[in-house]
């Protein structure tokens, strides 16, 4: 049986990056940080490797919209990155004042995974952010890091940018798993959905459900957990860490939002 | 006979000439007798014993030529022909006229409703839909309940499946295009060991060495040719995504028509039936069925705006409490809704200021800003009784800024245009509405005292283009048996109307003697139906407290009494001065060149006689009768017009050959306010030729009247308050049966007196003389015989007359000798 109240979160630790909004970040994390009632510790990555990229002579930067082509100076991707920090601070400060919660801000200059990982070894539920733009394999890259570098006590909620929290909460069969995608579920005013890669997986989900708050259903998914019913979507992936590996190539394909777990 | 000497009329050379007049002088026949006087209404006249038994008055008593006018205006179908009714506070204008308006209204059908709504392609410009009476308000319901429909509608087809999938296919294709286009772009740059990046400031290459990008140092350390190879594939990477990227706009610009039109066709299918639906019941107004295709056309252009709204901006579309929603713009302002009406309206506007007349639009405060649309348009008065009837009390609509001029623009335009004050005074600044004119089709009626009537119509050369019929409202009816029969069943329905207690026949002859008195004429009643049922009302409330089952006299004089009461302070306190020689006026004994006169103060709706001591001194002069009061501008013009007379009427009469050589002052005594109005120039010749004649006047009398220059006595206003004002002086001092009034004998038809001077002449304790003649009243003042002119052109010696005329000969005399003798002097001087 599942129980949601064996989840404690004591501080929500949110790494902002440069090409992320941060009004969108940091509004998940506050309203997580309030559902948890805990304390909120906002990060904005000053990305390294964006400032080797505007260190090198010859690159330039492509307009988004235009294509313009446009030199790319060091001081002006330098003042960019500190707009940002600074948009980010005054958004955490916002939002915390909103809801009363205590709140700290800091610059972490690294490679954004670095970043990541840095606060994942602190105690706390780590948000961070994902892209698909970039290199190909940079997402596995990411999930595979985290996995090896992040200590097994702390949860980590992958955020894809620009993406709203948009259908329904999917978790692995796992009790701890559960757990969090019921609390989120709950959070989000999303259904529930559970994948069993087995009729025994099944079985045990139904025994594991019987604690669930929210209305949820169970969809058998083959053992790699790829193959999904054609109707089937995702708003966000509750992944039990250890289930990691059977799952990215999923979290892949529905391009969703991904929770990876702590170990109980 | 009188003696004439050869060299002309010499008063002083004329012989005795008492007996020719002994005859004739009879003061006392001129006293009128309680008969003349005491003109009351009979109870024992009337058929009836209470109003209870009278019927309502088939038409209004003594106001036919007013109340044809009104039927006139009424039946004038044509521009311009509009109503003025004019006559006194009181007379029942207003309640005549909505009498004569209502049963009209009545037979004239419920007229047309204007309903406000948006213009799409003009929103600061409402548009007005004209529809049949009780349609406005089915009209309204039923685009409230499609404002709430559409929402519902335009939700359900927005997020069902069919759309959304539409809607993905497009966004995706976009998305794919966009996807897959950096795809080629990022592929080859992964090829090279390059890395397209997103940056703050756009997409970035950078060259990527065991999965992290490459420092400048580290670049720095590579060989040259793998440098320039690193510069050359990003150079040409960059190139690549550029070409990719200029062709989104195009992309995301196919995507947002095809969106658009996916939208288009999708709100069409949501709304097409909520509009099918309303346009079936309104088929037979094409101007509301184009409206509501312009609704229609208006939400599907819009739908994009309305899924990208937030909540709050649709919100709740039935209450007003959060403010318009996007979805307000379709709702009806009905302005009018006769549904409930079965007949045309009569609307009474009793504030008519420009806003109530035309309407107003209303703001609402946004963001600290003032706003407005069509759903904030207000009626006035003018909707209000469009179709219909429109009354206004002149002297208010006049009284408020441009009211005026914007009733006349209106009728001359026919049409009602609202506007603000401000923006009709030019001040303007900020963007208002101007919604469409609604055609108009009034009849207006302006009620108010005749000055404004002539005055408009002096100064106003529009106002007989729009005010065409007057109705001129009669301030007092015939005491005919037909009109007064009329008048005592309106008392019978006023009685009825204010549900008051009956009044039996002795108190409607007392209601008909104080109309009688209020008209200061005892062949008139006073129309002042106001005041009469004011007194009604106050001798109702006596009667009841005094347990009468009927109203009767006692209480109508009761009433009366007690309101002269209350408004008699003033009174009271000048008659207090008098009896306390505060204010000297004789009630007995003789003086010479001294007389009562008698004055009229009004003091609001209060009136009260009181006599004035007026004295006159005279000399040797030149002819001048000096009037103090001019002097000190405390005269006004008619008085000193009356005081001028008086120099022509001694020069004609007792000075015709020799130059009037008189220096006389006139004043009335303790005057300290204006005096005004020539009902004091017989007493003050009567005053004058005392003083001339040297005969003392009794001063046991008051007198009033104005005279022409031949002596003749005409009547004056007011009679009954100043014969009862010397009264209560004489009754407060103690009758002596030689006190009395001279009065002009025109005004004894007017005289209603109270009983209480009634009661004292039948007594013969004091006395009311009507005189026609300065002769006649100066036999009464002094006791002497006038004296009749003879064929000589003098009067007898010894008369009044005979006396004024020696002595004004006299001064001409002197004055000749005073003059020859300053000639001789000047002659002396110069020789």
């Amino acid at each position: 049986m599942t129980d949601r109240t064996a989840i404690l979160i004591e501080r929500v630790l949110v790494a902002v990056r440069p090409m992320d909004r941060p009004d969108e970040v940091v509004d998940i994390a506050t309203r997580l940080a309030a559902s948890f009632g805990a304390e909120l510790s906002g990060h904005f990555v000053k990305d390294r490797d964006l400032i080797n990229l505007a260190a090198l002579s010859f690159t330039r930067r492509i307009d988004v919209k235009t294509g313009a082509l446009e030199p790319l100076e060091p001081e002006m991707m330098e003042r960019a990155l500190a707009v940002h920090a600074g948009a980010t601070k005054k958004a955490l400060a916002a939002r915390a004042a909103a809801r009363r919660l205590q709140w700290s801000f800091e610059t972490i200059t690294a490679p954004v995974l670095d970043a990541v990982a840095q606060l994942c070894r602190k105690q706390g539920l780590v948000i961070a952010t994902l892209d698909g733009d970039g290199h190909p394999r940079m997402l596995e890259r990411q999930l595979a890091e985290l996995v090896g570098s992040v200590p097994a006590a702390s949860p980590v909620f992958l955020l894809r940018t620009g993406q709203p929290i948009h259908g329904p909460v999917v978790a692995t069969a796992d009790e701890r798993a559960l757990a969090y995608a019921d609390r989120l579920a709950e959070e989000f005013g999303q259904p529930l959905v559970v994948l069993a890669r087995s009729k025994a997986e099944q079985a045990r989900v139904v025994e594991q459900a019987v604690g669930l708050t929210t209305p949820h259903r169970i969809e058998l998914v083959t053992a790699d957990g790829t193959k999904l019913p054609h109707a089937f979507a995702c708003g966000l992936l509750v992944i039990a860490r250890h289930d990691i590996a059977d799952y990215a190539g999923l979290a892949e394909q529905t391009g969703c939002h991904i929770f990876i777990t702590d170990e109980a | 006979m009188a003696e004439v000497t050869q060299s002309g009329n010499d008063p002083t050379k004329t012989k005795q000439a008492g007996s020719a007049v002994s005859g004739r002088f009879d003061p006392d026949r001129l006293k009128l007798l309680l008969s003349d006087i005491s003109h009351r209404n009979d109870p024992a006249e009337f058929d009836f014993e209470t109003t209870d038994d009278l019927t309502d008055p088939d038409a209004v008593p003594g106001q036919q030529r007013a109340v044809d006018a009104i039927a006139f205006a009424l039946a004038m179908e044509r521009p311009g022909y509009n109503l003025f009714a004019i006559g006194s506070e009181g007379l029942g204008k207003r309640r005549i006229i909505e009498g004569f308006l209502h049963e009209k209204a009545k037979a004239r059908t419920v007229p047309r409703e204007y309903c406000y709504v948006n213009n799409f392609s003009e929103p600061h410009k409402p548009i007005v839909l004209p529809v049949p009476a009780g349609r406005g308000s089915a009209l309204k319901d039923a685009m409230a309940r499609f404002v709430v429909d559409v929402k519902a509608a335009l939700t359900a087809a927005f997020t069902g499946e069919e759309y959304r999938t539409a809607a993905q296919v497009i966004e995706g294709e976009v998305a794919h295009r966009q996807s897959e286009a950096i795809k080629t772009v990022k592929d080859e740059a992964e090829k090279r060991g390059i890395a397209l990046l997103r940056t703050p400031l756009g997409f970035g290459l950078a060259s990527v060495r065991d999965g992290k990008t490459i420092s400048p140092q580290e670049f720095q350390e590579l060989p040259e040719d793998e440098q320039q190879k690193i510069k050359d594939d990003t150079e040409e990477l960059e190139q690549k995504l550029q070409a990719a990227l200029q062709k989104m706009p195009v992309l995301i610009s196919e995507a947002r028509e095809k969106t658009k039109a996916l939208n288009e066709k999708t709100a069409r299918f949501a709304v097409e039936h909520l509009i099918d639906t309303i346009k079936a019941m309104f088929e037979d107004l094409s101007e509301v069925v184009a409206y509501l295709e312009n609704v229609e056309g208006d939400v599907v252009s819009n739908a994009e705006t309305f899924l990208a709204a937030p909540e709050e901006a649709l919100g709740d579309t039935s209450t007003w409490s959060e403010g318009p929603t996007l979805f307000w713009r379709y709702r009806v302002n009905l302005l009018i809704d006769h549904s409930e009406n079965g007949k045309a309206p009569v609307v009474f506007e009793d504030e008519p200021t420009f806003e109530r007349l035309l309407g107003r639009i209303e703001h609402r405060s946004e963001r600290g800003t003032l706003v407005t649309d069509f759903n904030l348009i207000r009626p006035g008065s003018l909707h209000k009784a469009n179709g219909g009837y429109l009354l206004i009390d002149v002297l208010r609509l006049l009284r408020h800024p441009l009211a005026w001029d914007a009733l006349k623009r209106v009728l001359e335009a026919g049409e009602i245009r609202i506007e603000t004050l401000a923006s009709a005074l030019g001040f303007t600044s900020t963007t208002t509405l101007e919604p469409e004119p609604v055609p108009l089709d009034v009849k207006v009626v302006l009620i108010g005292e005749r000055i404004f009537y002539y005055l408009l119509s002096t100064y106003d050369p529009d106002f007989r283009n729009h005010f065409k019929v007057l109705a001129d409202f009669e301030e007092a009816v015939e005491h005919g048996d037909d009109e007064r029969q009329m008048f005592v069943q309106s008392i019978a329905a006023l009685a009825r109307r204010e549900k008051l207690n009956p009044f039996d026949r002795s108190a409607v002859a007392a209601l008909l003697d104080d109309a009688a008195r209020h008209a200061d004429d005892t062949r008139k009643l006073s129309a002042d139906f106001e005041r009469l049922c004011d007194l009604m009302r106050e001798a109702d409330f006596i009667a009841s407290r005094n347990s009468h089952e009927a109203v009767c006299a006692a209480d109508i004089k009761a009433a009366r009494a007690a309101e002269l009461k209350r408004k008699s302070r003033i009174s009271e306190r000048l008659q207090e001065a008098m009896e306390r020689q505060l204010i000297l006026i004789d009630t007995e004994g003789e003086r010479v060149g001294q007389v009562n006169g008698l004055s009229v103060f009004q003091l609001g709706d209060m009136s009260f006689g009181k006599p004035s001591r007026i004295t006159a001194r005279v000399s040797l002069g030149r002819g001048d009768v000096v009037d103090i009061e001019r002097e000190v501008e405390l005269g006004g013009p008619i008085h000193s017009k009356g005081v001028l007379i008086l120099s022509g009427y001694l020069r004609a009469r007792y000075a015709p050959h020799h130059p009037l050589s008189l220096a006389a002052s006139l004043v009335f005594e303790q005057s300290y306010g204006g005096v005004e109005g020539d009902s004091a120039s017989a007493a003050e010749l009567f005053t004058l030729l005392s003083a001339l004649a040297d005969m003392p006047i009794r001063q046991s009398l008051a007198v009033t009247g104005s005279v022409n220059q031949h002596g003749e006595i005409q009547v004056i206003g007011g009679v009954n308050e100043k014969i009862e004002g010397f009264f209560d002086l004489c009754a407060a001092r103690g009758l002596t049966g030689g006190q009395g009034v001279l009065i002009p004998a025109g005004n004894v038809q007017h005289l209603v007196l109270d009983d209480r001077v009634l009661v004292a002449v039948e007594a013969e304790k004091f006395h009311i003389y009507g005189i026609n003649s300065i002769d006649e009243g100066i036999e009464i003042l002094t006791g002497q015989p006038a004296g009749q002119l003879d064929e000589a052109g003098l009067f007898p010696q010894g008369t009044v007359n005979g006396r004024v005329q020696a002595r004004l000969f006299d001064f001409a005399q002197r004055r000749r000798a005073f003059a020859r003798a300053m000639a001789d002097d000047e002659g002396d001087k110069s020789s």
